[in-house]
Parts: C-alpha cells; sequence; structure tokens
C-alpha cells in the first residue's frame, strides 16, 4: 500500500446514466413481461438485450434471421469475436483531402476525403457508427450470431447483415449503395432490405429524436475518449454537448464538472455543478454533484 | 448515503402495485429507478448487462411485492432487490479479461484524469476476483460510501457480518493492490469512514 502523499484523492468512480430512451425501452419491456401470459419468473436470463431494436418490430428481426441464414459464411473471413471482447474505445474520423482506412470492430473502413464520423460501441453489445458528412465505404464480417453493427446517418439506420456497402451524407440527402449482401435500412419508421447492386437514397432527411440521441451519445462518447489526451478540449466538448437539451445534456453537464475538478480548477467545477443542480435537480448524478461541492 | 425517502404511504402504494395496477407501479418503477440504478452500477460498475439487471431487479420486485413488510422503506427494499439481483449476477457470471489503458501523451492536468479511469478500471477488476457478497458489501459501503447498517439493510445481513465482508474485501483486494499501486492508492482514497467503522 502506497503512503499517502500531497496528491489529491481520486473521487468514487461517476455513476454513468441511462439515457432516457433506454429507461423508456426498460419501461415498456418490463410491462410487457408482466403482462405476458405464464411468464416465467425472474430468475432465468430474459430474452432482453439492450442491443435489440424493438422498433424494428418483428418483421425486421425475422427479415434479418432469413438473410443471416441465407448469407453464405465464411468461417475464415476475419473474425475477432472470438476473441476477449475488449471495448472499443470512441472516436471521431474527421477527414480533410485525403480518404482514410480504419479497422474498427470486425469491419474495414474506408472514409472519404472531407468527411466525419463518430464511432462507438464496443464488440460486446454491438458497434455504433454516426456519419456526420460525407462518404465511408464499409465491409463487415456477415453478422451471424454476432453483435449489431449500425451506420446512422441523420434519422437513416443501416443494421448491417453482412456486407459491404457505403453511406454517403450530404446535409440532409443520404445514399446507400450495396456492393454485396444485404443491408437493413430504418427511415422514417420503415424497413427496407437492400441487396447487391442496388442503392437507396432518400432526401431529406428529418433528424428525428431518436437519431438527434444518438448522436449525442456518440458525442459524449468522444468528448470522454478526449479526456486524458486533452482535458481541455473535453469540457469544451462537454459543454457544447449541455448547452441543448435532452438526457445526453445532463450527463455532459456533470462531466464537465468533474473534469473541471479533477483539473484543479474549483471555481469551473463549482459553477458547473451548481449548475447542474439547478437544471437537472432530478438528474441521475445529483448525489455525485452534491459530493462534488462538498469536496470543494 | 443519504437516500431520498419515499412517502410515508408505502405499504398503500406496494398494496395497489401487488393488485397489479400499472399506475402504482409505473410510479414505483419511477421514484426509485435512480437509485436501484446506482445500486447496481455501484456493484458492478459499467456493464453492458446492466440495462437487462434493472429490468430483473423489476421484475423481482413487482413479482414479489406482496411480501413487502413495511420494514424498510419500499425504496431501500427495491434497492435490496437490486443488491440480490447483482448477487445471482456475479455468481452466473466469468470474469472477463479487463484492458489496460495506456496513456500515449499527456496534456497538463490530464495525469489526474487518466489515474482516475485507469483506477476504476482496475478497482472493478480487482473486485471480479472477490467473493461476489463481500463485493456487494464493499462497493456499497466504501464504494457508493453508505452508512454499514443501511448495508446491512440492504443485504438482509447483520452489521456484524457486513464489517466482516467488507473486511475480507479490503483483504483480497490490498492483496491485489500490493503489485498495483494505481489500485493500491484508489482502495486507499476510498477508504473513508466505512474503514473506521469496520476495523
Amino acid at each position: 500500500m502506497s503512503e499517502p502523499s500531497e496528491r489529491e484523492p481520486l473521487p468514487p468512480p461517476p455513476v454513468e446514466p441511462l439515457p432516457d430512451l433506454a429507461w423508456a425501452r426498460l419501461e415498456r419491456q418490463l410491462w410487457h413481461s408482466l403482462d405476458a401470459p405464464g411468464a416465467e419468473p425472474v430468475a432465468a436470463r430474459g430474452p432482453l438485450g439492450r442491443w435489440r431494436y424493438p422498433l424494428v418490430a418483428a418483421v425486421a428481426v425475422a427479415a434479418a434471421a432469413v438473410l443471416a441464414i441465407a448469407w453464405p459464411r465464411d468461417p475464415a473471413s476475419r473474425a475477432t469475436l472470438g476473441a476477449p471482447a475488449l471495448a472499443v474505445h470512441p472516436s471521431r474520423i474527421v477527414t480533410a483531402d485525403a480518404p482514410t482506412e480504419v479497422s474498427f470492430g470486425d469491419a474495414e473502413i474506408i472514409v472519404a476525403p472531407r468527411t466525419t464520423l463518430l464511432l462507438g460501441g464496443d464488440e460486446l453489445r454491438g458497434v455504433e457508427l454516426y456519419l456526420e458528412r460525407g462518404q465511408a465505404t464499409f465491409e463487415v464480417a456477415p453478422r451471424a450470431d454476432r453483435p449489431p453493427y449500425v451506420v446512422r446517418a441523420g434519422s437513416v439506420r443501416v443494421t448491417v447483415v453482412g456486407t459491404a456497402f457505403t453511406v454517403a451524407r450530404d446535409g440532409d440527402q443520404v445514399a446507400v449503395d450495396v456492393t454485396h449482401g444485404v443491408v437493413e435500412i430504418v427511415a422514417g419508421g420503415a424497413l427496407t432490405l437492400v441487396g447487391a447492386g442496388q442503392r437507396w437514397d432518400r432526401e431529406p432527411v428529418i433528424a428525428d429524436g431518436v437519431a438527434s440521441a444518438a448522436r449525442a451519445k456518440l458525442a459524449f462518447e468522444a468528448a470522454a475518449a478526449l479526456e486524458a489526451r486533452d482535458p481541455s478540449a473535453a469540457i469544451a466538448a462537454y459543454l457544447r454537448l449541455a448547452a441543448g437539451d435532452g438526457p445526453w445534456s445532463a450527463n455532459a453537464q456533470y462531466a464537465a464538472a468533474r473534469l473541471a475538478f479533477d483539473r484543479g480548477d474549483r471555481k469551473t467545477a463549482g459553477e458547473l455543478a451548481r449548475g447542474y443542480l439547478t437544471r437537472f435537480p432530478e438528474g441521475a448524478n445529483v448525489v455525485d454533484a452534491r459530493g462534488l461541492l462538498a469536496r470543494l | 448515503m443519504p437516500q431520498p425517502a419515499l412517502r410515508s404511504d408505502d405499504a398503500a402504494l406496494a398494496q395497489r402495485c401487488a393488485s397489479g395496477d400499472r399506475g402504482a407501479q409505473r410510479d414505483l418503477f419511477l421514484r426509485t429507478r435512480a437509485a436501484v440504478h446506482r445500486t447496481l452500477y455501484r456493484v458492478l460498475g459499467s456493464n453492458s448487462e446492466l440495462e437487462d439487471l434493472l429490468q430483473e431487479t423489476y421484475l423481482a420486485v413487482f413479482r414479489s411485492i406482496a411480501s413487502y413488510g413495511g420494514r424498510a422503506s419500499l425504496l431501500t427494499w427495491c434497492c435490496s432487490v437490486a443488491a440480490h439481483t447483482a448477487l445471482s449476477f456475479l455468481r452466473r457470471r466469468r470474469p472477463t479479461p479487463t484492458a489496460v489503458l495506456e496513456a500515449p501523451s499527456l496534456a497538463p492536468g490530464a495525469e489526474r484524469v487518466l489515474r482516475a479511469k485507469l483506477a476504476v478500471e482496475r478497482l472493478y477488476a480487482a473486485l471480479d476476483r472477490v467473493d461476489p457478497v463481500q463485493r456487494i458489501a464493499f462497493t456499497l459501503a466504501v464504494v457508493d460510501g453508505r452508512p454499514l447498517a443501511e448495508v446491512a439493510e440492504l443485504t438482509r445481513a447483520s452489521l456484524s457480518a457486513v464489517k466482516t465482508q467488507v473486511w475480507r474485501a479490503r483483504k483480497t483486494l490490498d492483496k491485489r493492490a500490493s503489485a498495483d499501486a494505481v489500485l493500491a492508492e484508489y482502495i486507499h482514497d476510498l477508504g473513508g469512514s466505512a474503514r473506521e467503522e469496520a476495523s
């Protein structure tokens, strides 16, 4: 055990709140389970899955299952999922005038020039990417029983079944070109399956609550990933997110306060923590914010 | 850690929930979910199955609420169900390997932030090797800072049993911390009043 030094003690780990969407999903599934006739009590693991998307509904799941079975599987292809699942740290890729190629999850991605792509999720729960602008081409291992691989662009969601495809976004216009395999596309509440050689496009993309929440989550994760490397930029990113509405604003406000405190900027930490308690008196980090103020 | 108290009519609310009153069930869910979530989070750390476990907890709450006897507040009772859900989860799962963060280059002020992240990661990796019952007592008392009496209530154990569990968990963690300065430092920082109470 090391001797206590002059350093400031580290705080207890902050509680990472669940976004409102997750709570809503959880509540819906809870009532559904309670209403199910003859439902088994709790002991067995329920069929819930955080990364299952109830909005897609049974039709989408059935379609995906059929496609997954029909899709030719190559056991030698890629496949890192047998290995221990390590967290994929969220990050943001911004290209200038040259393209770049990255591996993320079990996919190869070519990010075109002048593109911004947010990467989030992990190999256990599934990968989720958000295309802010530009174009990216994905070659993804067939999903079969692997976790989902989802690309969002505005309110359009592309769920990979196992394929190579390109998503392009120019302002509110989104286009998806499938090179081989099949993807599911959900836009405006409608599900479309797009196969090899087909193109899907739609304009304009109307940003909806789901899309903005997904974007906010990824922005939060990108800010969190910046904390160690560039805390000032992380605080700035948190504050930009905190200026908006929604559950991730609350998370960002508290995260900014905590980070300012960790950096020894007590004045800013105090202002942000008090601001959090005023703006989000029912927030998930109320206890933490009070604790932070008490330590100032 | 002080918990927000429910209204005094806990028994009435429990009775309405038990009779299948969806409005009452929703009321209870909304009023307790933050504390229940916190309980699970503290015990398990950041966990991809947290959402499933929350649902498991509330299914257990609503299926057994007829047995609520009013000895503790309904909020405490729900958190107690969460603690038991966490316990059965810990018993049925296998620990997973944990990645260790590395710091390529650090900006001024970043060191502490990175240390905190590393420390949390190491703590929960070390907790994966602690007996589940001891882990629950330790995380609720030391990490979350709840009084030992409250932990005893949540885990439905005696105060002396909880003290022993916290002490044993700390011994196990200290053993791992002897070769891990980051973890040692963090356990020291988390010591707080619970250490005095437990000793």
